[in-house]
C-alpha cells in the first residue's frame, strides 16, 4: 500500500525551475489541504489562482463539512441563487455550504437592531377609580420618561399632580403605547396592560412609610413562542395617612427582570410597525 | 539492535554524485528503495542513484531516516510492556522531528518533494503538517508575503471568492 502511494504521489509533483524562490507546486499543496483548518483553508484558497483551485477543491470542503457539519450534508445539493454565475466553475457545493453553516452561527450572535426607536414611542396612561371616575391620565414621551437604568423601565414623576389615593378598592389602569413618530408610517397605537392595582396594597404598610401598588399583565407570546413577558404598572405612594401618588413605573418584565431597551422595542415593534 | 544480525549497507548517490552510506534497513523507509532491492537491484557498490535530489537534501533525508531507524529498533528491543517509557519515546521523537522540520520555506519544500519522490510517508506528513502550520492562522495577504507568492487575481475572480467565503474577508485583503 505504500509503494502504491509513493507511486501515485511521485507522478504528480514537478518542480518549476524558472522561479528562484520556490512557489509550492500543485501537488505539495494539495498534500497540505487535507491538514488545514476551514480558516486556513479560506485563507489560503485567496492566495492566488493556482491556490485557489487547489484549495477550492470540493473533496476538501467535503471534508469539513463531514467532521464540523455532519447534519449539513443532508442539505446538498442546494438551489443555486438565482443562477447568474452559472460561470462559477469554481464555486463548489461542499464549500458554499460550509459557508452556509458557519455563517449561521454568526447569525446567531447578532440579533438585528430595533427598527422601532425610543424617540416614536409615547406612553399613554389613565387611571380610573372603581366607582369609574377618572382620576389621573398622562401622556409622555418614552424618551423623557426613560429611567435611565438601560433596561424598558420609565417612570413619570407626579408629586406635583397632588392626586390622592382614596379609600376605594382598587384602581383601573389602561397604558397605551402609541408610535407617531415616523415619517410616512401611520400611527399605530396597542395596549399594553388593562388591569386592576389593589389600593388596599397601598396602605399595607404603616403610616410614617411610603407605599406601594402596582398592577401586572402577561401580554402575548412575541414571536417564536419563547419567554413570557409581563408589562406591569407600579404606583409609589407617599407616607401618611393621605398616600399621596408620587411616581408612576412602566415596565416590561421577562421572568423576573426587566427586558433591555432593545428588547423591548423590538417586541414594541410586532404592534406599531 | 539484535545481535548475531549481519550488518547490510547501502549506498545512496545524489543527482549531484554525493554518496550516503546508510543502514539498509533505514533506507528501507523509503518505499523507492524498497522497491529497488525487491527487485534485486541496488546492493552494488554503485549504490541507489537518486535522480533530481541534490546531496544538501539527500543528505537531511538520510539525517531523518537514521534517526527514525534508530527509534523504531530501540522501541523493538525494550518489548516489556513499558508504557510510561514508549510514551515518553514516542514524545521525544516527536519534539526531535519538531526541530528537524523547523526550516526555511525552500529548503522545507525540497524535503517535501524528495521524502515523496522516495515514498517516505512519514516524512511527507512531517512536511506537510510544517506548511500547514506556517499558513495556519494567516490572512492570505500574509500568506503571500511569506511565501513570495504573487497575486494574480482579475477583479472579477477575486469578487467570487469573496462570494465564496465571507468570513475570510473580514480579516483579509
Amino acid at each position: 500500500m505504500a509503494s502504491m502511494s509513493y507511486a501515485r504521489k511521485r507522478r504528480c509533483i514537478r518542480r518549476s525551475e524558472a522561479t528562484t524562490t520556490t512557489p509550492l507546486e500543485w501537488e505539495a499543496l494539495r498534500l497540505v489541504g487535507p491538514l488545514l483548518d476551514a480558516e486556513s483553508l479560506a485563507a489560503a484558497s485567496c492566495v492566488s489562482t493556482t491556490w485557489r483551485d487547489v484549495y477550492s477543491d470540493d473533496y476538501l470542503w467535503a471534508q469539513l463539512c463531514r467532521s464540523r457539519y455532519p447534519s449539513a450534508l443532508a442539505l446538498l445539493p442546494l438551489p443555486d441563487n438565482g443562477g447568474d454565475d452559472a460561470s462559477d466553475r469554481h464555486s463548489s457545493p461542499h464549500r458554499r455550504l460550509f459557508a452556509l453553516f458557519r455563517s449561521a452561527s454568526a447569525r446567531r450572535r447578532a440579533l438585528p437592531p430595533p427598527r422601532l426607536a425610543l424617540d416614536d414611542v409615547t406612553f399613554a396612561v389613565d387611571i380610573f377609580a372603581a366607582s369609574g371616575s377618572n382620576t389621573l391620565s398622562f401622556a409622555v414621551a418614552a424618551r423623557d420618561a426613560d429611567a435611565k437604568t438601560s433596561r424598558f423601565q420609565f417612570e413619570v414623576d407626579l408629586s406635583g399632580r397632588n392626586v390622592a389615593v382614596g379609600q376605594v378598592n382598587y384602581w383601573s389602569v389602561r397604558w397605551t403605547a402609541v408610535q407617531t413618530g415616523i415619517i410616512g408610517v401611520a400611527p399605530a397605537a396597542v395596549v399594553m396592560l388593562d388591569a386592576k392595582a389593589p389600593a388596599a396594597r397601598a396602605f399595607a404598610r404603616g403610616i410614617g412609610e411610603r407605599g406601594e401598588t402596582w398592577a401586572r399583565e402577561t401580554l402575548p407570546a412575541h414571536g417564536c413562542g419563547g419567554a413570557v413577558v409581563d408589562a406591569e404598572v407600579v404606583f409609589d405612594m407617599s407616607a401618611g395617612e393621605e398616600r399621596l401618588l408620587e411616581k408612576v413605573r412602566l415596565g416590561l418584565i421577562e421572568h423576573t427582570r426587566y427586558v433591555s431597551i432593545d428588547d423591548g422595542l423590538r417586541y414594541l415593534q410586532h404592534f406599531l410597525l | 539492535m539484535a545481535a548475531g544480525k549481519p550488518v547490510v549497507m547501502v549506498t545512496l548517490v545524489s543527482s549531484d554524485g554525493q554518496s550516503f552510506q546508510l543502514l539498509e534497513e533505514a533506507a528501507l523507509l523509503s518505499a523507492m528503495v524498497r522497491d529497488t532491492i525487491q527487485i534485486g537491484q541496488g546492493r552494488g557498490p554503485a549504490g541507489i542513484p537518486i535522480r533530481n535530489i541534490t546531496g544538501q537534501t539527500l543528505s537531511m533525508v538520510v539525517v531523518y531516516c537514521n534517526k527514525h531507524y534508530t527509534a523504531a529498533a530501540a522501541a523493538d528491543g525494550d518489548d516489556a510492556a513499558d508504557e510510561e517509557k514508549k510514551v515518553a519515546n514516542k514524545k521525544q521523537l516527536r519534539e526531535w522531528d519538531e526541530q528537524f522540520i523547523n526550516l526555511e520555506q525552500d529548503k522545507l519544500y525540497d524535503i517535501l518533494v524528495a521524502a515523496n519522490n522516495l515514498g517516505i510517508d512519514g516524512l511527507v506528513d512531517l512536511c506537510c503538517w510544517r506548511f500547514a502550520d506556517m499558513m495556519k492562522g494567516k490572512s492570505a495577504s500574509e500568506i503571500r508575503v511569506k511565501l513570495g507568492i504573487r497575486d494574480d487575481f482579475t477583479s472579477e475572480q477575486r469578487a467570487q471568492i469573496e462570494k465564496d467565503s465571507p468570513w475570510v474577508w473580514s480579516r483579509t485583503t
